[in-house]
């Protein structure tokens, strides 16, 4: 054998292991479970999103999904509260021009006429979504067992509280609701602080619904029942609301304000040293102890707390995700799909979240359950992962269905008129009776 | 020699108590505005008067994400191209439907104002798709048209009624001279209505200057406007106030400059509207 | 020379009726067929099958409908007389021609140039009861009246909702009376000063009956954009306390991009945009009748 035969021959060796090796060497290189060999290149993709400050540090590394794929995405970012429109101008003209769409978990139901059903592609790469996500945020992406979208956004509920305020007036952080009128009490004779900023006002997005669903869930309550007809107005519902709302109107221990606020109001009550609990997404931590968002005094003694229930009764929170969803008219739904596993990953997730080099993105949140329980996670949030982790556990979403929207809008009004001294049980029965209609004209 | 009475010192008395109100009413929203753009979000939400200002809100909005400054000049043209569009045509429909009697013509007036009474929501998405079937989505040009179709029937009403006011026999004269309708109203009828064109003008500029809906739902990227990127600062997490408010300043600034330029023509036009 | 002037008209029409109906034919032809159609977003993203006037015999038996009405009447008129009556007052006090009023007149754009969404969310802002300055000074002016929530009150929160088209639109408003009020002649006046009529007299007697053509014009125009106006309902009140202040075009709003039934939304504003155009037409024939020459 000469020296060239022997060349030759270790080429072809090599060359041949390399055949055998190649594609599985790649493919486990190929991180998050991605499509070796770019089979995608050069695909554009459009990905319609809020301008939260996730999604712009998701945009910010988008360059390495590209990288790995050779697709390429662009951002479009738009008003939060303009969202839903944007997505069904886009939906109605069906012209595929938007390859994926997030959106607000409640109104999932309602677009599955737009959204691709994603059951087929997680099979095919065997993803069991129950391994990477607590079971409320697979809710929230699911309708009638399909799934419609994976979320890269959610949030639990928590009770945070001014620590400093309630060592003045010598209270226990509350585990029940009794005990959170008690504290409230106290705090408000001993430090002149309102106990908690509530928000029963009427908005744009039921957001009075928030903490009336724990109050209603803790209490044994439900919104339906069986047969998908209205259960609030039953006697255990009347109760829970009438409990929901007598913080204000019986007990006054929650502020003035309440009656009209939303969500960010009564969480700027707090923010400005005006009240001194409020039970809200676990996002405002981030803004609380913020020194240039929060008064210095607040943002130095926030602490969390998992959300009070009825005494002897079980702890009942809500959850809400913002799922991404393939477009149903989208031309580029296998690259779509590619994407969506790179932005659902965990390691995303967790380098944004310690990325905290952009002081913009403090409020970035962690979704998979990996990281929920993550040490190096927990360390930067002083264990709020942890806990929010043991709130998701209790947490459930709102009734997934197409009429939610409308049903919720029905009720929103019903709390605020009760906020507003209108009797419980008048205002329940009759958001029941259009509740019913609701479903009825639905078909139920 | 008149004798200053009772009755015109409680009037007088009364005027003055009215400028200050006025004053108070007008001025004091906006100032608060102006001075929450110079906070910090932790003070924008009290009713700190004295604070350290900062100027970080207003070079924030022209950063990332906002990036304010392409959403600027995107307002600018598509506002001004309404107008230049919008008021000549409106002038020649106005001047006929003034000087012209026919049958009908109510109706038509009222027809062409009532365009105006469909709430916007149930055509914006007809309005999509008429848009991305010529192509022209997320283009400057499809703002324009759309404007048009709101600036038009009022600046159409505003300026009939300055020529309403312009008494007849002025023309009249004109016209026996030999010029034809063209020519008396570019020479005749144009000069002499031109500060109520001027106020029209305004009108129509305020009012596409603020369009909201349709700009959203039409635009991605190349043609976004001022009041979208205004909408973007109420996020998911609530709303910026303080960045807000100096975008708010951003979006007066024009109309500053407006009111400068063309005061003598706007005080003078309106005075010219009511010669009956 | 005769018959070349009956087309004048139309040449000079022709511009603005090609421009108008080229934009608004296509959506609103689209919406108002869309009007007799069953298009429910959440069953399909296209229009499906004609079910005739079904949804406008919902609208009848709809109470949110109803209410929707009430509250449009109700903010209507609030917000037309109160802006014209402070349009005028702002006006007069503005008449003479001095340095501080001139200086005045220049800032009464600035109110009408703020973008109505702005609008609602400074004032929902400045009357919150922990840290907004309007609530403050009111808490202050008015101590008995310190335990009011402003927006939680259905009254007031409708009251609060015309004030921030008020506050916008009178100095505009204002504007145009002090045009109107400039051109006035001023000989009648003067004679019935020296006929003894006091200040007021002078005033409701002879300037306000001049005013009228110019009171009227404006009040129509001013009575379409109160029937329109929207974004200070989604930023200032959201509709409530309870449906307090939900308008008609936001509630057909909610019906169409919230609850997603297009055909319902279409046929609701088809019932608005006929009311409205008999009332235009009404008004138009009845109390401009005067003006025409």
């Amino acid at each position: 054998m000469n020296a060239k035969k022997l060349v030759g021959l270790s080429i072809g060796v090599v060359f041949l292991l390399g055949l055998l090796m190649g594609p599985s060497a790649l493919a486990a290189d190929m991180p998050y479970g991605l499509k070796a060999g770019m089979p995608y290149k050069g695909t554009k993709l459009t990905f319609l999103v809020h301008n939260a400050a996730q999604s712009q540090a998701q945009a910010k590394r988008v360059g390495e999904f590209t990288e790995l794929t050779g697709i390429e995405v662009e951002f479009l970012m738009v008003p939060y509260p303009s969202l839903r429109e944007k997505i069904t101008a886009d939906a109605v003209a069906g012209t595929g021009a938007i390859d994926l769409y997030c959106f607000l978990d409640g109104w999932g139901p309602s677009m599955t006429g737009f959204l691709t059903p994603l059951n087929d592609f997680l099979k095919r790469d065997g993803i069991d979504l129950s391994e990477k996500l607590p079971p409320a945020y697979i809710k929230g992406g699911t309708y009638d067992g399909t799934t419609f979208g994976i979320p890269t956004r959610g949030h639990p509920q928590l009770l945070l509280y001014r620590k400093d305020l309630f060592e003045q007036a010598g209270v226990a952080v509350p585990k029940t609701w009794k005990e959170l009128i008690a504290a409230g009490k106290a705090i408000k004779e001993k430090t002149g602080r309102d106990g908690i900023a509530m928000y029963y006002g009427k908005g744009n997005a039921a957001q009075n619904l928030f903490l009336w669903n724990a109050f209603l869930k803790s209490g044994g309550a439900s919104i339906f029942d069986d047969k998908m007809m209205p259960a609030f107005n039953s006697p255990a519902g009347i109760e829970a609301t009438q409990y929901y709302v007598d913080l204000l109107l019986k007990y006054g221990v929650a502020s003035p304000g309440s009656k009209f606020f939303k969500e960010y109001e009564a969480s700027q009550a707090v923010a400005q040293d005006k009240a001194a609990m409020v039970i809200v997404w676990w996002w405002h931590f981030g803004v609380l102890t913020n020194p240039e968002k929060a008064q210095a005094v607040v943002a130095e003694n926030m602490g969390f707390a998992p959300v009070p229930a009825w005494e002897g009764k079980g702890q009942a929170t809500l959850a809400l995700s913002m799922p991404v969803g393939i477009n149903q008219a989208s031309k580029n739904k296998e690259a779509a799909w590619e994407f969506l596993k790179w932005l659902t990953n965990p390691d995303l997730e967790k380098a944004n979240f310690l990325d905290k080099s952009d002081p913009k993105t403090r409020t970035i949140v962690v979704v998979q359950k990996k990281n929920l329980v993550d040490p190096e996670i927990n360390k930067v949030s002083n264990g709020m992962h942890k806990a929010a982790a043991a709130s998701l556990e209790v947490s459930d979403t709102f009734p997934m269905l197409p009429e939610w929207p409308e049903v919720a809008a029905a009720i929103e009004v019903a709390i605020s008129n009760i906020a507003g001294g209108a009797d419980t049980k008048t205002e329940m029965d009759k958001a029941a009776k259009e509740v019913t209609a609701i479903m009825k004209r639905s078909g139920y | 020699m008149a004798a200053i009475t009772r009755d015109e010192k409680f009037w007088e008395g009364m005027r003055r108590l009215g400028f200050a109100a006025t004053f108070l009413f007008m001025v004091f929203p906006i100032f608060w505005m102006v001075l929450t753009s110079f906070k910090v979000a932790r003070d924008a939400y009290s009713t700190k008067i004295f604070f350290a200002p900062t100027l970080h809100n207003f070079i924030s909005i022209f950063q990332d994400p906002y990036n304010f400054g392409p959403l600027l000049l995107n307002s600018l043209i598509v506002s001004f191209a309404t107008v230049a569009i919008a008021i000549p045509a409106a002038t020649c429909a106005a001047y006929a439907f003034s000087r012209y009697q026919f049958q009908g013509k109510n109706a038509l007036m009222v027809a062409v104002l009532s365009s105006q009474f469909v709430p916007p929501v149930v055509v914006v998405l007809p309005f999509f798709i008429l848009f991305k079937n010529l192509h022209l989505l997320d283009t400057r040009l499809a703002l324009v048209i759309l404007n048009l179709s709101f600036v038009l029937p009022f600046a159409v009403w505003m300026v009939k009624g300055f020529i309403d006011a312009l008494p007849s026999d002025i023309e009249a004269a004109a016209v026996v001279d030999g010029c034809n309708r063209f020519q008396v109203l570019r020479h005749i009828t144009l000069p002499l209505i031109m500060p109520g064109v001027v106020t029209s003008a305004v009108f129509g500029f305020i009012q596409s200057w603020n369009e909201f809906l349709f700009a959203l739902i039409l635009t991605n990227q190349k043609a976004v406007t001022l009041t979208v990127g205004l909408m973007g600062l109420h996020t998911d997490k609530g709303i910026l106030w303080e960045h807000m408010a100096a975008a708010s300043m951003l979006i007066m600034v024009p109309i500053f400059a407006i009111s400068l330029t063309i005061r003598e023509y706007f005080i003078e036009g309106l005075t010219m509207g009511a010669v009956k | 020379m005769h018959s070349r002037e009956k087309y004048v008209k139309w040449v000079l029409m022709a511009p603005a009726l090609l421009i108008l109906i080229g934009t608004t034919l296509y959506p609103f032809l689209y919406s108002f067929i869309t009007s007799f159609r069953f298009w429910r977003l959440t069953r399909s993203p296209v229009p499906k099958g004609f079910v005739g006037l079904d949804n406008y015999i919902r609208a009848f038996t709809d109470a949110g409908f109803w209410n929707s009405v009430w509250v449009t009447i109700f903010f209507t008129i609030v917000s037309v007389v109160l802006s014209m009556l402070i349009g005028l007052a702002i006006a007069l006090i503005l008449e003479r021609a001095t340095k501080l009023n001139t200086f005045m007149k220049s800032l009464l754009i600035f109110p009408f140039a703020m973008a109505p969404a702005l609008k609602g969310f400074s004032w929902r802002f400045m009357l919150n009861p922990d840290y907004g300055i309007l609530d403050a000074i009111l808490d202050f002016c008015l101590p008995f009246m310190s335990d009011v929530v402003w927006l939680g009150e259905p009254y007031w929160a409708v009251f609060w909702l015309a004030m921030t088209e008020i506050w916008g639109w009178a100095p505009y408003i204002a504007l145009v009376f002090i045009g109107a009020l400039g051109a006035l002649p001023k000989e009648t006046q003067n004679a019935a000063k020296v006929d003894g009529a006091n200040t007021f007299q002078v005033f409701w007697y002879i300037t306000l009956p001049q005013l009228m053509p110019i009171i009227i014009m404006v009040g129509l125009l001013k009575t379409i954009f109160s029937v329109k106006m929207f974004d200070q309902v989604v930023t200032l009140t959201g509709g409530g306390p309870g449906r307090a202040t939900e308008t008609l075009n936001y509630y057909v709003y909610n019906q169409g991009f919230k609850f997603y039934d297009m055909g319902y939304a279409s046929a609701l504003a088809y019932i608005l945009v006929t009311t409205m155009f008999i009332f235009a037409f009404v008004y138009v024939r009845f109390l401009m009748k005067g003006e025409q020459k």
